[in-house]
């Protein structure tokens, strides 16, 4: 992959325009429960309030690895794992085993669903004016930034739960 | 055809007889009221006994949600509440951003319609189809954000919660909900009438979807909308200040009413105590943004100094807050001012309105109209003590915060001895925007003429708080936003004038219509990005309904006319509709002069130049301009004929 | 790196997990795979789905031999490797034919325990032979032996298709390895409630019949069936490996090393054949899955080829959906928890549980020393790959033991502490 979705959750304000427009554009409706990203709320009282939650693309990706029809592979083009939904049989064990929460169930379709990177071009990216998501080049300051996301969402986790 | 945006059910709830049933949406009459505040008006005018008292269990709440709410259109998540008012007795709307309409939606519901009184302490789940009237025992007694996080505990964070604080349960009358802890609901209090049916909370969430009906042409209009925001220089200014981007329109272009519209709160001492580099370093925490809002204003705060550091809160309209706090109430400082706002979300006390009586009580006390003897031994005045105190009586009912916390028409009942002559007060409720400071502009004229009461701002909406803006700015914004030629010379007789009176009706049809379709907000930060053109866009898109912005003002003003109707039928009239006396007075400030009552223009307005923009604002509504009351024409225009014949039948109209 | 000639003995997932690895990451390598089966890659955990029909037999294939050709792959199927010469560095297959290597890759997989004559109507369920030949067979009343994954799975499948079915299994409880008392106990509700007879605590003693099987006694009482399955486990299909001189582990899988090397160098090994340490627990175990074949077939080619890589250890991930239920199983449950501690001489107080029922739910956490090291749920949809991501990075519960003890589900969606760097290595 050249490009890579990076999460700023510090400047997430848990306004639900990637959800919305995630399902909107996959499946023509708005949906919280068919979007493929989420937004995670806390007011608990964390440094953060609002989480975006999505797939990170994992180098050694467990879903793939569970997939019991080898249904989930790697997009060359954007680097995105996508689900193949004429290979998928539902079971559900790429939901169960993803660290992350970024496979999901599509109850109407009855397969795993999870962020495909819209082809390349992320529509939550585009209606996140926060720059709570980013979609940037997978140069140095990119996997910085990719790395930062990830391991702030860590931090974050510690403060919220941890207490 | 796919027909999107309306969830297309109704739900009715009857607490008595713990009954829940679901009816499909009348999509005719949903298109015709277009939803949301729209649906309110006509179920409330239909089904709502106009003699009920609010406590009574026949008092009824509605709650709407728009058809564009929940569809990724930006801004798009306006939840819109109609009950008979306990504090001022009117029918009339509350509005609310936050979580709880979409997960309504998202359940399948476009209106909850609820009735009656449970026998015990309940709250109700709504889970798509799964609607249940629950035990809430274990929350009753409970302050909001207790409530919401126990129930948060017990059903997952992902609903969304409505919750009233004690204030509710000893039913006092100048209350709000909370939902999910930030977005106040239902000033006038909501919280009251849900306490008088043992209502404790309600929660949502959605398990569906919204259909819409041709998402390209949806998506390709949110694109157009969000490139507004994205390019604007400003917009990151706009997210890291949230609502105190309006400082300096309070602290210094207009200003804000102290010692109960006697004087003036002095600029430098708001520059001094409450400036937005001071919030920024340590007040606020966090930003948080209302459903598919570009804009976000929302407040997560820690108080970072002094004896309260540590407290925490969400707020939504921080900047109104400080304002209240700070010029109503005087309480000194930004920290005490942040603690006061804490106490009120915890309670549930509504911060708007009963800062205003705190101010009418110390006047009161002043002029010894109040003594020692009412106020249980405690010296009333403009500072954090008194604050608390008179709140604290206030959330528990008690001694004379408790009288005040009734609300004006009750508190001047209870209080008597002429107290009513420096209650500066329309229709029960407080306004908040002086014209003498502000000039005559739609938001300090609407609240003459608002069936809600003084409620503001729901006059030229966008434009207020502009001082400087141009006559030309104004004229711009009416016909973006679908005013037409002929009302637009009525408004603008001559070049550098408007008629406030006659602009007025559209400001206020405007936010009506942004509450019915659930699209849209009444902050100008954000409706300046808008166009006039989004909203038919955006709702055919999405209802695969083609129509247009005039067919949609249209239905906005008719919504205003059942309004009205509902109002009316209550007795309410021109006679309510009242200047207040204080603002005819002169406003002596401290640095800024003598401030006159006056229009938009400088030109001093009298009492008889006000009477005529009464009438001209009843004749550009098309209403009896001696009564102030819809004429039958004029309702039967709009498709109203059942309206005017019940009006006419008890002796409204003529 | 050297343009390696590697053969991989298997055409299950680890086999073709190892080859394809291989070949994406050294193009030029010359890479053969052997299988005594004549068709591409095929997976067995959806056997079950094509039985009961909701699947076709076409959609039971992962691959087709058209991937094969086009990810460069040699294949040699439909006969078996009869010898190894790992001096000489050469493949002998029961057909002749003769493949000389560089690496060795094994990946022979694993068989069913089978006890007994082979009858008539006597079926185990592990190739798409096997399914082949249930489906041909027109039976009526079933006996299934075992109530682990696959013999809860065929159970259903043949319940579907019209079979009266009956269960039986030794132990105590439904899913042993996978779930305690309690939460076998609502399987078992489950599973009565739908109309297949359970038994439990009996094991198979006399298959009766001539040609065709025609009852089953077991230590309690005889059963009529005219189709008996056996699903009681798997073992590792070792013979080539042991004839070959290969170090074998105490569970009687191939022995490998952190690299998934065996016990000679340039041989590896990967899949069900393997005994691989618990990644939950470090002990040597057989957690024969889908996905650890998959990771080791992965980890094992890029050592083949020099990029060495060290796995982590095997999870034992179960995931059954029993009449619409959603049942998941990670690591250890706290019967066998007991049982390790016991042996090993651990402090038994060192083992709790913690334990959530609702009307529509259950979960149970089993905790050794403050670390997560099972996990069963019934029904419960959010958080799961929370809890397996921290019983990966064994992360004590301490800080987070509110969370488990209060909440239904422990979040919206699952993270929580760090991102496992298994799972987000960089370049």
């Amino acid at each position: 992959m050249d490009k890579t979705l990076v999460l700023r959750p510090e400047r997430c304000t848990g306004c639900h325009s990637c959800e919305m427009v995630c399902s909107l554009t996959h499946d023509g409706e708005c949906n919280l429960n068919l979007s493929r990203i989420g937004v995670m709320k806390t007011n608990g009282g964390g440094t953060n309030e609002n989480i975006p939650v999505v797939c990170q693309q994992c180098n050694d990706a467990i879903c793939a690895d569970v997939c019991i029809m080898g249904a989930i592979s790697r997009d060359e083009a954007t680097g995105a794992l996508l689900v193949n939904e004429d290979l998928c049989v539902g079971c559900k064990t790429c939901v169960v085993a993803c660290p992350l929460g970024g496979v999901l169930y599509h109850y109407v379709k009855k397969c795993a669903m999870k962020c495909d990177l819209c082809g390349g071009d992320p529509e939550c990216v585009k209606s996140c004016l926060y720059g709570a998501l980013d979609y940037l080049p997978l140069d140095s300051w990119g996997w910085r930034q990719r790395r930062k996301g990830s391991e702030n969402l860590g931090q974050l986790f510690e403060v919220v739960y941890g207490k | 055809m796919k027909v999107g945006g309306y969830a297309g059910q109704v739900l009715y709830i009857d607490l008595t007889k713990e009954e829940i049933k679901k009816e499909p949406l009348d999509l005719d009459m949903a298109r015709k009221y277009l939803g949301g505040f729209g649906l309110n008006c006509r179920f409330a005018w239909d089904l709502l006994d106009p003699e009920v008292d609010p406590y009574s269990p026949d008092n009824m709440i509605f709650m709407g949600m728009g058809p564009m709410l929940g569809t990724a259109a930006p801004a798009s998540n306006k939840n819109s509440v109609m009950t008979k008012w306990p504090s001022t007795g009117t029918i009339s709307p509350g509005t609310a951003g936050g979580d709880f309409g979409i997960n309504v939606k998202l359940s399948g519901y476009d209106e909850v319609i609820i009735k009656g009184r449970a026998r015990r302490p309940v709250y109700i789940k709504i889970n798509g189809d799964d609607v249940e009237i629950l035990d809430a025992g274990d929350l009753w007694g409970k302050d909001t954000y207790k409530t919401t996080d126990m129930l948060w505990e017990k059903e997952g964070r992902q609903y969304a919660v409505v919750a009233m604080g004690p204030t509710g349960e000893r039913l006092v009358n100048t209350s709000v909900c909370l939902i999910d802890k930030i977005t106040t609901w239902g000033k006038g209090g909501l919280p009251a009438v849900m306490g008088s049916k043992n209502l404790k909370a309600l929660v949502a969430c959605g398990n569906k979807g919204i259909a819409v009906a041709d998402p390209v042409r949806l998506v390709k209009r949110i694109r157009i909308i969000l490139e507004r925001f994205a390019i604007h220089p400003g917009y990151q200014k706009l997210v890291d200040l949230g609502t105190m981007d309006g400082f300096s329109g309070w602290a210094d272009v207009h200003g804000m009413s102290i010692n109960n519209w006697t004087g003036r709160f002095p600029t430098e001492e708001a520059y001094r105590i409450y400036s937005p580099e001071y919030y920024l370093e340590n007040i606020k925490a966090g930003r948080i943004a209302d459903p598919t809002c570009p804009i976000g204003c929302k407040d997560h705060l820690r108080i970072r100094k002094g004896e309260f550091s540590g407290t925490e809160a969400w707020v939504s309209s921080f900047y109104g807050r400080v304002v209240h706090m700070a010029a109503r109430c005087q309480v000194g400082s930004y920290e005490n001012n942040v603690k006061t706002q804490h106490f009120y979300q915890l309670t549930g006390l509504c911060i708007h309105s009963f800062t205003a009586l705190i101010d009418w009580a110390v006047e009161l006390y002043e002029k010894g109209i109040l003594t020692k003897e009412d106020t249980g031994g405690v010296d009333l005045k403009h500072d954090f003590e008194t604050t608390m105190y008179l709140s604290e009586q206030a959330s528990k009912k008690e001694g004379l915060g408790g009288i005040l916390s009734q609300g004006f028409k009750n508190a001047i009942q209870d209080i008597g001895r002429g107290c009513e002559e420096c209650a500066v007060q329309v229709k029960g409720m407080e306004p908040l925007y002086d014209p003498r400071m502000n000039r005559m502009s739609g938001p300090e004229f609407s609240q003459v003429v608002n069936p809600r009461g003084a409620h503001a701002p729901q006059g030229a909406v966008t434009l207020y708080m502009s001082k400087d803006a141009s006559p030309e700015k104004f004229k711009e914004w009416l016909e973006d936003r679908g005013v037409s030629e002929d009302a637009v010379k009525r408004i603008f007789p001559r070049p550098g004038y408007f008629n406030i009176a006659r602009m007025t009706p559209y400001g206020e049809d405007w936010v009506g219509f942004m509450n019915s379709v659930g699209m849209g907000c009444l902050r100008g930060r954000v409706d300046n990005f808008f166009r006039g053109e989004d909203w038919p866009e955006i709702y055919s898109a999405v209802t695969g309904f083609e129509t247009s912005l005039e067919e949609m003002r249209r239905a906005a003003r008719r919504n205003w006319h059942v309004l009205k109707a509902l109002n009316v039928r209550l007795g309410f009239s021109k006679k309510d509709d009242v200047f207040p006396e204080r603002w005819f007075q002169p406003l002596e400030t401290d640095d800024r002069g003598t401030l006159l009552l006056s229009d938009y223009f400088g030109n001093p307005l009298s009492k008889k130049d006000c009477e005529e923009l009464l009438k001209d604002y009843y004749r550009e509504r098309g209403w009896d301009a001696r009564t102030g009351i819809p004429t039958e024409k004029t309702l039967a225009e709009y498709g109203l004929e059942d309206v005017a014949a019940d009006l006419k039948k008890r002796g409204f109209i003529e | 790196m050297a343009k390696s000639k590697v053969a991989v003995i298997g055409n299950g997932i680890a086999g073709f997990s190892s080859a394809s690895t291989i070949k994406r990451l050294d193009d030029g390598s010359d890479v053969t795979v052997f299988s005594e089966e004549s068709v591409p890659l095929y997976s067995a955990c959806v056997l079950p789905n094509y039985i009961s029909g909701s699947i076709s037999r076409e959609r039971v294939f992962v691959r087709d031999l058209e991937d094969y050709k086009r990810l460069g792959l040699r294949t040699i199927f439909g006969c078996t490797v009869k010898e190894i010469d790992r001096v000489a560095k050469k493949v002998f297959t029961s057909d002749g034919q003769i493949f000389s290597f560089d690496k060795l890759v094994f990946a022979t997989g694993s068989e069913a325990v089978l006890f007994g004559e082979r009858k008539k109507g006597i079926f185990k369920l592990k190739s798409l032979k096997d399914a082949d030949d249930l489906l041909a067979h027109k039976g009526r009343r079933a006996v299934v032996v075992g109530s682990g994954a696959i013999g809860l799975e065929v159970a259903i499948a043949l319940h579907l298709k019209g079979y009266k079915v009956a269960v039986i299994e030794m132990l105590e409880s439904l899913l042993p390895m996978a779930l305690d008392k309690h939460g076998a106990e609502k399987v078992r509700e489950i599973i009565e409630g739908q109309g297949i007879e359970v038994y439990l605590g009996e094991s198979a003693t006399v298959v009766v019949g001539g040609e065709s099987v025609q009852g089953l006694v077991t230590s309690r009482r005889s059963l009529e069936c005219d189709t008996l399955i056996w699903a009681v486990g798997m073992r590792p299909r070792v013979t080539l490996a042991r004839e070959l001189g290969l170090k074998l582990g105490e569970k009687g899988g191939i022995r490998v090393d952190s690299h998934m090397e065996t016990s000679f160098p340039g041989i590896y090994a990967c899949g069900d054949c393997v005994e691989t340490d618990d990644m939950f627990t470090g002990a040597p175990s057989l957690n024969l899955f889908w996905h650890n074949a998959n990771r080791q077939g992965a980890i094992a080619a890029r050592n083949c080829i020099g990029l060495r890589r060290a796995y982590p250890g095997s999870q034992n991930i179960l995931n059954v959906d029993l009449f619409g239920n959603h049942v998941v199983g990670f690591g250890h449950t706290e019967t066998a928890m007991r049982r390790s501690c016991h042996k090993n001489g651990d402090d038994p107080t060192d083992l709790s549980v913690i334990e959530k029922e609702e009307v529509d739910r259950y979960f149970r956490i089993v905790l050794f020393k403050d670390r997560c090291v099972g996990a069963q749920f019934i029904n419960v949809e959010k958080d799961l790959g929370l809890v397996l991501n921290i019983m990966s990075l064994r992360k004590e519960l301490k800080s987070i033991q509110r969370v488990f003890d209060k909440r239904t589900s422990i979040s919206q969606k699952g993270w929580l502490g760090r991102i496992n760097p298994l799972f987000l290595s960089g370049k």
